[in-house]
Order: C-alpha cells, then structure tokens, then sequence
C-alpha cells in the first residue's frame, strides 16, 4: 500500500522539520529508548544470574507482598510477590527471556519466509505471483490465534508453538511489502541494465532488486518486533502459547487476572513491562525508518 | 462497464473460494497429522479391537485422499460432527457464539473508527497542532498496550468503581462498553493514522487546489473533496482489520466473560471437543473472507477505476 503512495507531503513543507520538533527523532530520547533497548536484551540474555531470587522458590509465608513502596511493601522484594510468595522482580525478569527468544526465532525467519516468496511473486509475476499472493490471502483469513488454538489442541504447548504461529502470521505481509517493491524494482533502469548485459534472473534478483530492498525489509522487521512481544504474551494469557508452568509476562498476567482485585501489581507490572518494551521497540522502528529511508518518513 | 464489473465481482469469488478451499484443507490435514481422535478420546478401559471398530466407523481407515473428500462434503454441508461435550452439532454450537463475537467485533470496529477518524482529519488538517501531536503520541502508546492487559486495567480502575458497569458478562446493554473500548483502541490507532496520512496525501492533490481556487469555502473543500477521496483508503483497512478484530475479539472475551467463541474455543482445548474446534476455525475464517469480499466488491462500485483495472 504504501509504496505507491506519492512522495510525502513534508517534502513541500519547509517548516516540517521545525513543526515535528517534538518527536522521538530528538538525541536524546533515541539515547533513552537505546539504554532500555539494551537493558531489555541484557535482562533477557542474563536473567538468570541477575535475577535476585529463585523464580520458582515458593514462600508461603510472604506471600502477596505489595511493592516496596506501598505501606506493607519490603525491599527484600521490590516487585512485590504473588500468592506463592514468588518474587514478581525475578520472574519478570525471566520472563524477559522468553519474550527475547521468540523475537530472535520469529523476526528471522518471517523476514526471510515472506520476502523470498514476495521476491519470487513480484519478479516473475504470472502464475508465481498469483500462486503466493492466495497463500497471502489464505494467512488473512486464517487469525493467528485460530492457529495457535488448533496447534494447542493437538500438540502440548511450547515456545515452538508460538514461534510457528508468529511466523504464519507475520510472513505476508513481507511477502506483500516486497512484491509491491519488487514490481516496481523491475522497470528500473539498472535493472534493464543487468539483463541486458545478460545477468540471469537469480543473478539480477540477489544481487540488484534484493541490495535495494534491504532497507524496507529492515525497517518492516522492527516494526514487527513489538507485534511479537505482544503477541506472545496474548497467546500465553490465552493459554495457548507457551507452557502455564514457564515463565512469561503474558503467563504471569493471566494467573495474577483472578486476584486483580486484591493484589494490583501482579498484572500491572508485567503489563508495564510488555508496554515499555514495546513503546521502545516502535520509537526506534521509527527511527530506524527516517534513518534508512526519508521518503518514507510519513507514509503509515 | 457492466461486465467488467461483473467479471471482477466473479473474479474476487473466485478467489474467495479458493481461499476458503485453502483453509478447509490446512484444517484437514493438521487435524489428520495430530493422530486420530478417537484413540484420543476413547475411555482408558477400551480394548484394542474396540478402538478400531470406533475407527473404521469413523472412516479413520479410509485412504487418505477419501477422508480428504468426504471432509470436503461434510464442509459443504456445514456438519462438523457432534459436539462431544454439548452433543449438539457442533455447528450450532459455534454459530450461536460466533453471533456474539461479530457482535463485539462490529462494536469494536465502531470505537476504532469513531476515534480513529476524526483524530486522523484533525491532525491532518492541523498538522503540528495539539490535538495532531496528542493523538500521534496516544497512537505511539496504544500500538504498545496488550488489550487484554488494558481490559484488565478497565476492570480494575473503571468497572470495579462504577456500579452500573459490569466487569464481564453480556447480561446488559452497557455490558458491550467495555470491552468494544478494550477492542477499538488498538485499531483505532491504525485507523488513525491511517486516515491522518491518507487526508495528507489527498490535501496535496491538484483538485484540492483547485476547488480552494475556485473558491470553495475551507469546508466544503474538507468533507466534499478531501474527506471522500481519502476514506477509500480507509475503507481497505477495514477490511484488513476484520481478521484482527476477529481475532482481538476472542481474546478480549476471555477476559470480560463474553460468550463469545473465545470461551468456547478455550472450553473446548480443555475438553479436547475436537469437532467444536474444526468448526470454529472454519466458520471463523469464512466469515472473514466473506466480509474481505464483501469490502473488495463495493470498492469496486465506489471507485470506477477499479472497476476499469486502471488500479
């Protein structure tokens, strides 16, 4: 959709940069949403020695401990802990781990899936491109959750799970991005160039369309990383992503649901978690898009 | 024209029906690739002998591509067996739920656009201004939040201190409020900015010019000739939204008690009712291909161009 949009409007307006001082573009927010980008992924890589308990240690005694810095609230437990008496900071940044882990499975291999196939689809057009794109009609119509529902009823849950399902899910629309940009790629005079010189399809397809399609992947692929993290964790407080024994911040959410009332931090804070990250992951996808490519700068 | 039209119509069927073919067949072999459920279901104490005979009257023994057909035929026939836990056709089951999930979805859907749109034209029109810097943050914000976390946050700072909101159920009127907001913000904020980048783009056109030049007061030239070109676009993500919906729909029902098909689908993992399951998936996905085509097909009556393959 976007690639046959006109070039943007900014490009007229010579106080567009003054006017949308206020966004993230500033240095100092990309300094910010870098550092917990950072921490994200360190937390996620090294939970398991940072974390200051055992995520699973049960302490019946202390459970249902508020925050810090609510009146019954120690510092022994900053996060609180829930009616097990776990630790809500350890398990948090456990569940960090998994978070990170279907990233690093799901972005990957959506990104390479679904822009081979739009590669394939928009260069040789015809049959190709209309076998592909019913494959892309056929993941519209099949909801991501409808898949992970029916994996769960036939196999028991696990992070493959999810990772499958994300992928189902994500790989079209590289597929579709790709196409449009390819169709377009292809009348492109050095395009014309290479085939005259007798370059063969694969040949003109890795080493010419592909090289100017890496920036629009790229920034498709961190636009999507927020999805992930959401996703995963809507799956798992569904009960059909990762296993209820696990630790994610969508499992700790759904099992802190039935005491929101009496103990708010339970949900609040692994949702403040999924937020934040989020929040991160799509300011620097932003960034990421005014950096690889201006004339994008507006087109969502 | 009549007949382009009529072959692009035909066209999209077309396609539309392959689709659904497309779905019907994952659905098949996925459930044929798990193993067979009546091994799964039948009571520990079974004997062997029994398994098979429960299997041959099942028709698990047929070669394959003869269960594939006979699948096809009872999906034409919408009969997906027997609920094994309600032992009514399951059809019936999913259909009376599927009822009240499109109904949250449509509720959804409204919030979503009735946010989304008249943000994204304000901001457009004035782009810098407050309501255009405000908005664009909100989009920021609700791209990040999980819905079930913000129908939980609902619940927790909203329905639990104000009576006349219920905190799940589908027993009122005002029962739907929550959980269509729960559903609409996160669309709303595609909708948003959607609309605000179509607005732009149409605001650049020679004709918005033109009709200023002519003289047109600033509002007319805004809702006759800017706001109409630009909700075509907006009308396209409507329906690339319906599977989202959908899909936001079942989880949000989970967490508001709506007995929706999410319930039912989680009802059903627990009980393994294997026929339930198969039916929700297929009515589900049919019925956004339905809606896709649907929206594909008054596109083409709303914008000729479509109608001529110029786009």
């Amino acid at each position: 959709m976007t690639e046959s949009q006109s070039p943007p409007p900014e490009v007229q307006d010579p106080f567009a940069g003054r006017r949308r001082s206020w966004q993230i573009r500033s240095p100092k927010t990309l300094a910010v949403t870098l550092s917990v980008l950072l921490l994200f992924v360190i937390v996620g890589v090294f939970g398991s020695y940072i974390a200051p308990e055992d995520p699973f240690k049960l302490n019946l005694v202390g459970r249902l401990q508020p925050p810090f810095f609510e009146a019954d609230g120690s510092i022994d437990h900053p996060l609180g802990t829930d009616d097990l008496g776990r630790d809500t900071l350890s398990r948090l940044i456990h569940g960090a781990q998994i978070s990170l882990l279907a990233i690093l499975m799901v972005i990957p291999l959506a990104t390479v899936v679904g822009s081979m196939l739009g590669l394939l689809a928009g260069w040789f057009g015809g049959w190709t491109s209309r076998v592909i794109m019913a494959l892309v009609d056929l993941q519209l119509a099949m909801p991501a959750i409808l898949i992970a529902v029916f994996l769960r009823a036939i196999w028991p849950p696990s992070l493959t799970n999810v990772v499958i399902v994300l992928v189902f899910a994500l790989w079209a629309t590289f597929a579709r991005l790709v196409r449009g940009e390819t169709l377009g790629l292809k009348e492109r005079e050095f395009v014309i160039a290479a085939r005259t010189i007798g370059a063969n399809d694969l040949r003109i397809m890795v080493r010419h369309v592909l090289p100017s399609l890496v920036n629009s992947i790229v920034i498709l692929a961190t636009l999507n990383v927020a999805t992930v993290i959401i996703a995963e964790a809507g799956l798992s407080f569904l009960g059909v992503g990762i296993a209820q024994d696990s630790i994610s911040w969508g499992i700790m959410i759904s099992q802190g649901r039935d005491l929101i009332s009496i103990a708010w931090w339970l949900v609040t804070v692994p949702g403040i978690a999924i937020i934040v990250v989020s929040l991160v992951v799509n300011v620097f996808g932003d960034w990421m898009r005014d950096f690889l490519d201006p004339q994008l700068r507006n087109a969502q | 024209m009549r007949s382009e039209l009529g072959t692009t119509a035909v066209g999209r069927l077309l396609r539309s029906i392959a689709v659904v073919f497309g779905v019907v067949t994952i659905v098949f072999f996925m459930s044929r690739g798990a193993g067979d459920p009546v091994s799964l279901l039948a009571p520990i104490d079974s004997t062997a002998a029994e398994i098979e005979e429960a299997k041959d009257r099942y028709g698990l023994n047929d070669p394959l591509f003869e269960q594939y057909g006979q699948f096809l035929w009872d999906v034409v026939r919408l009969d997906f067996g027997q609920s094994f836990r309600a032992t009514r056709p399951a059809t019936d089951v999913v259909g009376e739920r599927l009822v009240a999930t499109i109904q949250l979805g449509a509720a959804g859907l409204f919030v979503a656009f009735a946010i989304g749109i008249p943000l994204g034209i304000v901001s457009a029109v004035r782009r810098g201004g407050a309501t255009d810097i405000i908005s664009r943050l909100g989009a920021l914000f609700g791209q990040a939040v999980p819905n079930f976390w913000l129908g939980l946050m609902l619940i927790l700072f909203v329905a639990l201190n104000i009576d006349w909101l219920p905190t799940g159920s589908r027993t009122t009127p005002q029962s739907i409020i929550l959980p269509a907001i729960t559903l609409g913000s996160f669309p709303a904020a595609a909708v948003m900015r959607f609309t605000r980048s179509a607005m732009l783009d149409t605001l650049q056109q020679d004709y918005i010019r033109t009709a200023r030049a002519k003289g047109l007061t600033e509002r007319a030239v805004l809702f006759k000739h800017a706001l109409r070109n630009s909700m075509l676009a907006v009308i396209t993500l409507l329906g690339l939204q319906v599977g989202n919906i959908l899909s936001g729909a079942i989880i949000v029902e989970t967490v508001f008690a709506w007995p929706g098909l999410g319930q039912l689908i989680i009802q059903s993992i627990i009980s393994t009712d294997y026929p339930v399951i198969q039916a929700s998936v297929l009515l589900t996905s049919v019925w956004i291909v339905f809606v896709n085509l649907v929206v594909d097909v008054s596109y083409t009556f709303i914008d000729p161009r479509i109608r001529t393959g110029a786009i």
